[in-house]
């Protein structure tokens, strides 16, 4: 009976120490907060916590990003700065801002076009500028082109080696009735485009914008009624048709690509470090694959815009400054280049460093150089591109 | 509880599942491999095309008994079935489950517009759920008949397939007299992805196009007509596209040349362990004016019994399902895997009949209008069937309200048939009588639906001797030109008849031919079979014995898979 007691006795004690030392590490165990977090407030030392808004192209990068800035235990006015990652759409950070359900910090969508996008609408709707002039505007992280994808058997069937034909020889396949057959090959089909849904993400804007600006032969200067132009129109229109599937983001066309290859895609507009990213697993399972480069490309900067907005206290827009100068640091910018594929805003870091896959991917056409960007258009034209999409209906 | 086990082959196997998974629910974690309790239960309905990989990883993640946030265990019940079929009963309400995951997303915006139709314009699922794995859409084929076809030089598609179903060649046009007829096999649209599949192809075939298929193509006679001259070449259809390639492995060329099936069943093919005598090699051939791919989105839905804890669940599952380990099982087993970063790789070789740089070029799935108006064709198109129902009354048929419950099953069945289609009714106790003679339904159908609810039971079991006569009527009618069958029930042992067992096999195997009479035997109740005797005489033709309890439901499931051939 004894040993029974001491037996109970002694479990007892062993619960009792585990669940003490869980409430002082973890917080007790049902409900309340952890001990380090009283303490902290009764300091008040709480945090500052920023929200970043942003296209999830950059997700990986991020998120290694914020671990490393929180190790450095960043503070601001002496209170701790907590960051808090929101991935969301390009283009649905635009809208919910916009409709006020997304409040964050910082947006940082794929690329200016969208944050263009977001200053005409709040402009229309709330008279003022969201973001802040000077040294705290909208600046880029990273950078990346507009590539295009392409099996490079098909490619050197259809003769594209000029930049500046490309997508001409790409829209001569895709209006032929006859498809690759006019090239000899009838079992590839009819021509195959790929592209995602402009109405969702950003690469699928930037595609349609760049074929606008080649349509118009310019590189700057493109008018809502360049897109108004009814054999513009006719002419996307071949383009566009030629699509199977509208992925409704850049992530989900480049796996899509891996995983159909050929069978659904011929050549498809990807961003260059997505291209990076998959392109020695799509030619493992394809054969021979490449990036190419049009003409006159696009860039998306993946700018950092601090929100000008009632929602932002002083604190959080001194805090956001602080996460942006550690994201444009030399160490991040470099981990943005070797280990996620983007060429860095810094212009400190170059391109030819060690690790950096735009020597080790040479082979498969990626190139440092890019020959000219065309001009971000205004919102409403890019807003008129969306409207005549959506309007046709391709989905 | 549930005693329905059909003996043999995959459809039987599914069925049986299904009946298990019901019984795993109706206990409510009685058994020792059902949920925990206060589990979340994650429902899942999936193409039964991806049943080998299921089975392989999902005891592993019950398991694991991965929890909620709120820390509730997770179990779930994957539940195999054609993938038409599945989308059915969902859109119905038969089933509510968590999770569909059909073998195509062809079926998810049909899904999508029905669903919107009777919920007030809401959505069964998102459009693009993400995939779990891939297999293309092909025609599997004996490489020496593709060879004969003058493949690979020459390219097959599904013109050059369908026109030679419908041209009446055999293969002693091509100089092969041993191989018979061209024998042709795809699943029924209505359950199975790969039958839908197949009748929009030939669609496509009969227009010339590739994409951009309108109704009014649909409407054109040449599609009418391609579509006839083509199934006029099946064998039978049925709800498996397992079942098409497995019957084509086990019995060889001379049963069946080609069937439409996924990739992964050429490459299962090659399983020695599961086909140790495959007669030739089977080649894949991607039709060269391009195909479909088996994407089997995981779909959790969109429906009013969906809770945040369930979708919860669901997600964790499908986040196990497109783990590395997971999808490297699913690459072992011949299907390719969606996570991109898996390089494709042995079994998917060459020497196991696939390409696995194929296919190169897709068909555009049309809108959800003209697949329902190129169902219609089919409707109106497909291979008739000839079928002799024989029924056992003797007086044991009394039991267990046996006799009961076979005439409501059996009134479902005849309803199942299309008025061209020929019908023919024995029953048997100490002597044979015709109930109805082998004629069209049409004109008859409710006086057959009469006569069968007049039945009534008494007497001995003259079976072997009623299968001989009934065989030797549906003999008469040329091969080739319906779908023959026999569908056979009986609850007893012979003891009436003279034939004996030895004679009734011959005869039954005479003909090794697909287009042979297909028996479908049902081994009704639990008196003292003959089950031998019945699995021999469905085996020995290529058809499939069933086993059934006398409870009402289950006789009724029984015949409504037979239904699933014609």
């Amino acid at each position: 009976m004894l040993r029974i007691a001491q037996s109970i006795a002694g479990l007892y004690l062993i619960v009792a120490l585990v669940v003490t030392v869980i409430t002082l590490t973890q917080g007790p165990l049902l409900g309340g907060a952890p001990l380090g977090g009283i303490l902290d407030s009764a300091a008040g030392r709480e945090p500052v916590t920023i929200s970043i808004a942003y296209g999830s192209e950059k997700d990986a990068w991020l998120k290694a990003a914020a671990a490393e800035f929180a190790a450095t235990k960043p503070r601001v006015q002496g209170r701790p700065i907590e960051v808090r990652l929101e991935p969301v759409g390009s283009r649905e950070i635009v809208t919910r801002i916009v409709q006020g359900n997304l409040r964050p910090t910082v947006a940082s969508p794929a690329s200016s076009v969208q944050t263009e996008l977001l200053r005409s609408e709040w402009q229309a709707r709330k008279n003022t500028d969201i973001y802040f002039s000077g040294a705290d505007a909208p600046q880029p992280l990273v950078l990346t082109p507009l590539v295009v994808v392409a099996w490079e058997e098909r490619a050197t069937m259809l003769g594209i080696n000029n930049p500046n034909q490309l997508w001409d020889e790409i829209h001569r396949l895709v209006v032929s009735d006859q498809g690759w057959a006019q090239v000899g090959r009838p079992e590839w089909g009819l021509g195959k485009f790929g592209q995602t849904d402009p109405s969702t993400s950003n690469s699928g804007i930037q595609t349609l914008v760049l074929l606008a600006y080649h349509y118009h032969n310019k590189t700057s200067g493109l008018q809502v009624q360049d897109v108004l132009n009814p054999s513009f129109q006719a002419w996307l229109d071949e383009f566009q048709r030629a699509v199977l599937e509208f992925p409704s983001s850049t992530g989900f066309l480049m796996q899509d690509v891996v995983r159909f290859g050929p069978s659904k895609y011929d050549f498809v507009t990807v961003y260059e470090n997505l291209a990076i990213e998959s392109i020695e697993t799509a030619a493992g399972r394809w054969g021979p694959t490449k990036i190419y480069y049009p003409a006159n490309n696009i860039l998306s900067d993946h700018p950092y815009a601090i929100l000008n907005a009632p929602w932002v206290s002083a604190e959080q827009r001194q805090a956001a400054i602080q996460f942006r100068e550690f994201l444009l640091s030399p160490k991040m910018q470099e981990l943005a280049l070797t280990r996620y594929g983007f060429r860095p805003a810094n212009p400190q870091v170059r391109l030819d460093i060690v690790g950096s896959p735009f020597e080790t991917y040479a082979s498969y056409g990626l190139q440092r150089d890019i020959s000219a960007i065309v001009e971000t258009p205004a919102g409403d034209v890019s807003r008129e591109l969306i409207t005549f999409w959506e309007r046709q209906n391709y989905r | 509880m549930h005693t329905m086990i059909p003996v043999r082959r995959i459809p039987a196997l599914i069925l049986f599942v299904v009946m298990l998974s019901s019984l795993v629910i109706g206990c409510g974690g009685d058994t020792p491999n059902g949920p925990p309790a206060n589990a979340v239960v994650v429902r899942m309905l999936y193409g039964s095309e991806k049943q080998a990989w299921l089975e392989a990883v999902t005891p592993a993640f019950n398991a694991q008994r991965e929890q909620t946030s709120t820390g509730k265990p997770i179990f779930v019940e994957a539940i195999p079935m054609g993938s038409t079929e599945s989308m059915q009963v969902i859109l119905d309400g038969r089933e509510q489950p968590a999770v569909w995951s059909p073998a195509s997303s062809i079926l998810v915006p049909l899904a999508n517009q029905d669903w919107a139709s009777t919920h007030g314009g809401q959505r069964l699922t998102e459009d693009a759920p993400p995939p779990l794995v891939l297999s293309p859409v092909m025609i599997g084929m004996w490489r020496p008949m593709a060879e004969a076809l003058g493949w690979p030089e020459q390219p097959i598609g599904w013109t050059e397939i369908a026109e030679l179903a419908a041209s009446g060649k055999t293969w002693a046009d091509f100089g092969r007299p041993e191989w018979g007829a061209f024998q042709f096999g795809h699943t029924h649209p209505d359950y199975s992805n790969s039958g839908i599949a197949s009748i929009i192809a030939i669609t496509y075939a009969a227009t010339g196009k590739t994409r951009g298929l309108t109704i009014e193509d649909v409407q054109s006679p040449a599609v009418a007509e391609l579509m006839q001259a083509v199934q006029s070449g099946v064998i039978h259809y049925g709800r498996s596209t397992g079942f098409f390639g497995r019957q084509m492995f086990k019995r060889g060329p001379g049963y069946l040349s080609a069937a439409v099936l996924y990739e992964n069943l050429v490459v299962e093919a090659y399983n020695q362990t599961l086909y140790p005598n495959l007669a030739l090699p089977v080649v894949a051939i991607y039709p060269r004016e391009g195909t479909f791919w088996t994407d089997n989105p995981y779909a959790i839905l969109n429906a009013s019994w969906m809770t945040d804890e369930l979708r919860e669940a669901a997600t964790i599952y499908r986040d196990y399902l497109l783990a590395p380990e997971q999808q490297q099982t699913a690459l072992s087993l011949g299907y390719r895997p969606a996570d991109t970063s898996i390089p494709l790789s042995a079994p998917l070789i060459a020497a196991n009949g696939i390409d696995p740089q194929e296919p190169r070029t897709l068909l555009e799935v049309p809108d959800a209008d003209v697949i329902r108006a190129i169902r219609e064709v089919w409707g109106a198109t497909k291979k008739r069937v000839e079928v002799q129902i024989v029924v056992d009354v003797s007086g044991s048929m009394n039991d267990e309200g046996r006799l009961a419950n076979a005439k409501r099953a059996l009134a479902v069945f005849i309803n199942q048939l299309d008025d061209e289609d020929y019908v023919g009714i024995i029953i048997f106790s100490d002597n044979a009588t015709e109930l109805t003679p082998l004629t069209a339904l049409g004109p008859k159908r409710e006086e057959v639906l009469s006569r069968i609810k007049g039945l009534t039971a008494l007497g001995g079991t003259r079976l072997i001797d009623t299968v001989v006569e009934a065989y030797q009527t549906l003999e008469q009618a040329p091969a080739g030109e319906r779908i023959r069958a026999m569908v056979v029930l009986s609850d007893g042992a012979d003891n009436k008849s003279r034939t004996r067992p030895e004679e009734l096999q011959a005869l039954l195997g005479q003909d090794e031919s697909g287009r042979s009479i297909k028996l479908f035997t049902i081994a009704y109740g639990s008196g003292g079979l003959d089950l031998d005797l019945l699995r021999q005489m469905a085996e020995v033709t290529g058809g499939q014995l069933y086993k059934s309890n006398s409870n009402a439901t289950e006789i009724e499931e029984v015949y409504r898979d037979i239904a699933t051939f014609f």
